[in-house]
């Protein structure tokens, strides 16, 4: 039975004290209980992860915009209301990626979530195109927990649940406290072989 | 796994095939050195390949060892870079037979077999007898179906295991087909192909063979022109009448406990074997021609079927045509276990027409709005075409409805060409349910349901414009009839 391994596992986890990022964890529950069904928030540490990916990939795109509104603006002869017009241009463009990069994450966090009931995991994400994918557990191929560099500051992971589908093959739900992604992959592969499917 | 049979060779035919096979490579450059070498020593060469060739067949033949035991079909091949593979039973999706004439005569067939990994077939053994092949077939999908799984049959009494034939295509319904279809260009092809190869320029044929071609007539250029194109055309449709007939004669797909065969082909004879519960997405497609005719065309898609463009374009089809009141039976009697006789189709709501108009009149006009910038005359044309699109939307969404039953989720799409799609729930893989901004004004949503090779289009079935609520209800459900069943390969 691997299910008293995992057990055993999560409790020497609890004991040593680590956060689980489970709200309604009471003491008296012997392993946290994923699989009521009420949709959890991801780990607010996820809002700073999101924002450094976000500011790292506007410092990706800075330089060469910049460089290539000055090469314009030096080699091509440009009219003049242009040529005043590009720096003006190229600044609010950079400004405002700057302000998505800082504002974007939280709002998108706002909008992500997850939920893991008797049957079924469960994600919702999307700010303007709103999405809840279901993925029943006995589809569930294998998962994946992987940490970059970033997450793996802030003790923070993405769990990747794989199924044999073509379109939705994948659902990754990024932002989770390592510990949680660990723990619900363990529940998630724990189930699919306790049903000996 | 315990019993250890014996490894078994290849049918001794096979190095009849297996040299052929090596020679047919060298047959063009063998032609091309015997034309242009002038005489020169060209046996030399010719043997200089063909020897090699046919050494390496013959070692293929004996190097080449099967064996069918306890849960796995194991593969030996090579002599230098050894190889030996494991199938085990369980993950073989279909196995297949190819026959030509000359397989027929011998009483031995290609055997293809196929795992759930994608484009390759797992194996392709040529060639095996009838007996082997049948003994293959028996081993690998008579064992015991071990769990409870929703298209297990319920009666796997030895009586209905014999063969229940389930659908027939006749001489005419082929001919049908071939119209339909207009696979003509594929005999095109090959007979461009030929001419090609043989350096003849057709349009120097013709100038010299044609009487009154050499002149610059205009008009009579023209006209010859649009003969021709007709009776291209119409070569074209009779090529693919003889293509349908050849290829599908005979066509029967029957039952056979939890596998469907389908027969077929009057020179190369095909038998595909699909697993039931192996299917993942049915799909009936009716164009403008089945219509016309009344008839419709089935696929089946199983988790190994896949990408793969030549070998499979044929085997998907579990029947090719048929005729339209008997869809819904053979779907039935195909997954066993549901009433297709009950299906409460639900149509969309009638705001979507509205929204599908709409969306479609932006659409349209945005596209058009460049050419406006062009030319402004052009602009007259807008209204005629914002108004077939709008047209063909709202046609579009009247003709959308999905079913519900105990064991499946069916989608009818379609305003000229029509298309049905069915997908069992136990090969649900993920349910999606996604809203737009749109959506949301409206309080609509778009459930999508994911299956194991449902093809480049995304989603197998995908239906839009549900009422917030109805989508909901829909998603909860197949999601928990989904979890409810057991996936199987």
């Amino acid at each position: 039975m691997t299910g008293d391994g995992e057990q055993a596992e999560e409790r020497a986890r609890e004991q040593r004290g680590e956060a689980t990022g489970f709200e309604d964890r009471s003491a008296a529950c012997d392993r946290p209980r994923f699989d009521n069904g009420s949709w959890r928030a991801l780990d607010p540490r996820g809002v700073t992860v999101a924002r450094i990916g976000a500011w790292i990939a506007v410092g990706v795109v800075t330089p060469p915009l910049v460089t290539g509104a000055v090469l314009l603006v030096v080699l091509a002869p440009l009219p003049r209301w242009l040529t005043l017009a590009l720096p003006i241009v190229v600044a609010a463009v950079l400004i405002g990626l700057g302000w998505l990069a800082h504002r974007w994450p939280p709002i998108s966090h706002r909008h992500r979530g997850w939920r893991l009931d008797r049957d079924r995991f469960e994600i919702r994400r999307g700010v303007l195109w709103h999405q809840v994918i279901s993925v029943p557990r006995s589809r569930v191929q294998h998962t994946d927990v992987a940490q970059a560099p970033v997450e793996r500051g802030h003790d923070l992971a993405r769990l990747v649940v794989h199924t044999a589908g073509t379109a939705g093959a994948s659902v990754t739900l990024e932002g989770l406290a390592l510990a949680t992604a660990e723990a619900v992959r363990d529940h998630l592969v724990a189930h699919e072989s306790d049903d000996g499917r | 796994m315990g019993d250890s049979r014996p490894f078994q060779r290849l049918h001794p035919a096979s190095l009849l095939f297996l040299v052929g096979r090596a020679l047919g490579q060298f047959l063009v450059p063998a032609l091309v050195v015997l034309v242009l070498g002038r005489g020169e020593r060209s046996e030399v060469w010719i043997a200089l390949f063909a020897i090699p060739a046919t050494a390496v067949a013959l070692v293929r033949y004996f190097t080449y060892r099967y064996r069918l035991s306890g849960e796995e079909l194991v593969i030996r091949e090579g002599v230098i870079r050894r190889n030996e593979r494991h199938v085990p039973f369980e993950r073989i999706q279909n196995i297949d037979t190819t026959r030509s004439v000359l397989h027929r005569a011998l009483g031995v067939a290609d055997v293809s077999i196929q795992t759930a990994s994608g484009a390759e077939p797992e194996a392709v053994m040529r060639v095996l007898s009838l007996d082997a092949v049948e003994a293959m077939r028996q081993r690998v999908f008579v064992h015991p179906l071990t769990e409870g799984d929703a298209s297990a049959e319920t009666d796997d009494s030895p009586a209905t295991a014999s063969r229940r034939t389930l659908a027939a295509v006749g001489t005419a319904d082929l001919v049908r087909y071939g119209i339909i279809s207009n696979r003509g260009l594929v005999a095109l092809a090959a007979i461009l192909g030929v001419v090609w190869q043989a350096d003849i320029d057709p349009t120097r044929w013709i100038t010299h063979h044609v009487p009154g071609m050499s002149g610059a007539e205009w008009p009579r250029l023209v006209l010859t022109g649009v003969l021709l194109a007709v009776a291209g055309l119409i070569v074209l449709r009779l090529l693919s009448i003889v293509w349908s007939v050849v290829t599908y004669h005979g066509f029967t797909l029957s039952r056979e406990q939890d596998e469907l065969v389908a027969r077929y082909g009057l020179l190369t004879e095909h038998a595909v074997t699909i697993p039931c519960h192996r299917i993942q997405l049915v799909t009936a497609e009716e164009n403008l021609l089945h219509r016309v005719f009344g008839r419709v065309s089935l696929r089946a898609r199983t988790a190994g079927s896949g990408s793969d463009q030549q070998h499979h374009r044929r085997h998907d089809w579990l029947v090719p045509v048929l005729p339209r009141d008997r869809l819904e039976p053979l779907l039935a009697a195909v997954h066993g276990d549901f009433a297709a006789a009950d299906l409460a189709w639900q149509p969309l709501p009638r705001r979507a027409v509205r929204r599908a108009v709409k969306r479609w009149l932006l659409m349209s006009t945005l596209l058009w709005l460049p050419l406006i910038i062009l030319d402004l005359r052009l602009a007259a044309g807008l209204p005629v075409a914002a108004a077939l699109v709008a047209l063909v939307a709202a046609q579009g969404v009247r003709h959308t409805a999905w079913a519900t039953t105990t064991d499946a989720v069916w989608l009818r799409r379609g305003w000229l060409a029509r298309s049905t799609r069915v997908v069992r729930h136990a090969t649900i893989q993920t349910i999606a349910r996604t809203e737009s901004p749109f959506d949301r004004r409206a309080g609509m949503a778009v459930v999508e349901v994911d299956t194991a090779n449902s093809g480049l289009a995304g989603a197998a079935i995908r239906i839009p414009y549900l009422e917030h609520d109805t989508a909901g209800a829909l998603s909860d459900r197949l999601a928990t009839a989904a979890a409810a069943t057991a996936f199987r390969w």
